[in-house]
């Protein structure tokens, strides 16, 4: 390489002068240029690789493509600086630049020194990607080893913007390494979120609803009826209507009106509760708006109802 | 997940206001037989000849204010409830009549002298 350094040195003069891609770029790409040659006669070359690039980016010269694959290479970036001497010697090709033998050179001298990357994909997937570097690699790369320079890489699985898998590999110059990525499985351990969706009131849910407020309205019924046999119970606990249970007969006709709207309270309740218990296990367990759809949950009442008491429960899989 | 920690508590809540509920009636104290004073005494022999009995005395005690029915149902507990001692309940006040009678122990007796006596379908005071 030392002998190539002056050659490259000499050829950069040249490309660095031809015309540049676009005026107004011009005096940007020969800054970063001439500040990256100066960075690299300091063998800085991990500060004058980035400038080269960019200068690049801004006037594709062959000089200055040159000059990066060069510094590449100085800087043990062996897939880039191959990947850069190959694009010159098209360049140089096309343009009938008689440099594109020495960018051969420094290309082919490359090849077994190249570090490969082996993606050994499965299950190819239609919604999961593969980036290496945050750079996507296309389908039709999986399983073929890719140029990549020595050192670690980060591979990724991602859908959409979420990153499902992340694998660190390490490559070594003139090695190949493979990293197998099974994406049928790495989906199944990450299945996609169910779709939100605007989901219609469904008639259980509304049906839930109705039937708690006609619970609730049955249970405010009930309580009417139980203040009118509180009312006719005081009526009929007078001394001049019952007295230790025997009674005159208005105070047993106020003390049957208080008995009978006692046990129509009752009932009357007992079905309000029913039903707004009903109603509201209904409502809760419905899915509602905006809520992923599930499999509809059996859901259970029973009740029980024992002379002066009762009860009631609900059963279901929520 | 969420739905149930949500439906537990309801659930409780409305089995206890299920069992305060479903006793009512038994809090309320309205349960148990009463009896009918009036319907218990008329079935008395001893007042067996007491025209139309139940409607009767339960006109009567309709009509008597508070304080008098008061004092005839404490009467009517402490001292009538065996069929021998109906004539004396029925002797009282509101029960007992001034006019019309067709028994002795329907007339209400005025004054100390001695008991009234029905005569003729009316009450004769001695």
């Amino acid at each position: 390489m030392k002998r190539g350094l002056p050659l490259v040195a000499a050829m950069i003069a040249s490309g660095a002068l031809s015309a540049p891609a676009r005026a107004d770029d011009n005096a940007a790409a020969e800054a970063l240029f001439q500040q990256a040659k100066t960075l690299t006669e300091q063998q800085r070359y991990d500060e004058a690789c980035p400038k080269f690039a960019a200068s690049y980016k801004l006037d594709r010269t062959l000089g200055t493509l040159l000059n990066l694959a060069d510094c590449e290479e100085h800087l043990g970036h062996v897939a880039s600086a191959w990947a850069h001497w190959g694009e010159a010697v098209e360049l140089a090709q096309k343009a009938g630049d008689k440099r594109d033998a020495f960018a051969t050179t420094h290309r082919d001298a490359l090849v077994k020194r190249l570090p490969m990357l082996q993606l050994d994909i499965a299950a190819p997937s239609a919604t999961l990607e593969v980036f290496r570097d945050g750079v996507k690699i296309d389908s039709a790369a999986y399983g073929v080893p890719l140029p990549s320079d020595p050192g670690g890489h980060v591979v990724t699985v991602r859908r959409g913007g979420e990153t499902l898998v992340e694998k660190r590999v390490v490559v070594r110059e003139g090695e190949t390494s493979a990293l197998a990525l099974d994406l049928v499985a790495i989906e199944k351990a990450a299945p996609p979120p169910a779709a939100a969706y605007d989901a219609p009131p469904s008639g259980l849910r509304t049906g839930g609803f109705v039937l708690a407020g006609v619970g609730a309205a049955t249970i405010l019924a009930a309580a009417g009826l139980e203040i009118a046999a509180i009312v006719n119970k005081s009526a009929a606990d007078s001394p001049d209507a019952c007295v230790q249970k025997h009674c005159t007969p208005v105070g047993i006709g106020v003390a049957q009106r208080a008995n009978t709207f006692a046990t129509a309270g009752q009932w009357v309740g007992i079905g309000g509760i029913v039903m707004a218990a009903v109603g509201v296990s209904l409502y809760i367990a419905s899915p509602g708006r905006r809520a992923a759809p599930r499999p509809a949950a059996p859901v259970t009442v029973s009740g029980w109802i024992l002379p002066g008491t009762g009860g009631i429960s609900v059963q279901g899989a929520l | 997940m969420i739905a149930r920690r949500r439906l537990l508590p309801a659930l409780a809540t409305f089995v206890v206001a299920l069992g305060i509920q479903a006793g009512c009636v038994g809090v309320f104290g309205v349960t148990g037989t009463l009896h009918d004073a009036v319907f218990e005494m008329c079935q008395c022999p001893a007042l067996q000849p007491v025209q139309s009995c139940r409607e009767t005395l339960t006109s009567r005690l309709d009509s008597a204010n508070v304080a008098v029915r008061s004092a005839w149902l404490d009467r009517y507990v402490q001292e009538c409830l065996e069929c021998a001692n109906a004539p004396i309940c029925l002797s009282e006040s509101p029960t007992c009549s001034l006019d019309k009678c067709t028994i002795d122990a329907e007339c209400c007796s005025l004054s100390d002298a001695g008991k009234a006596t029905c005569e003729s379908s009316h009450c004769k005071q001695p």
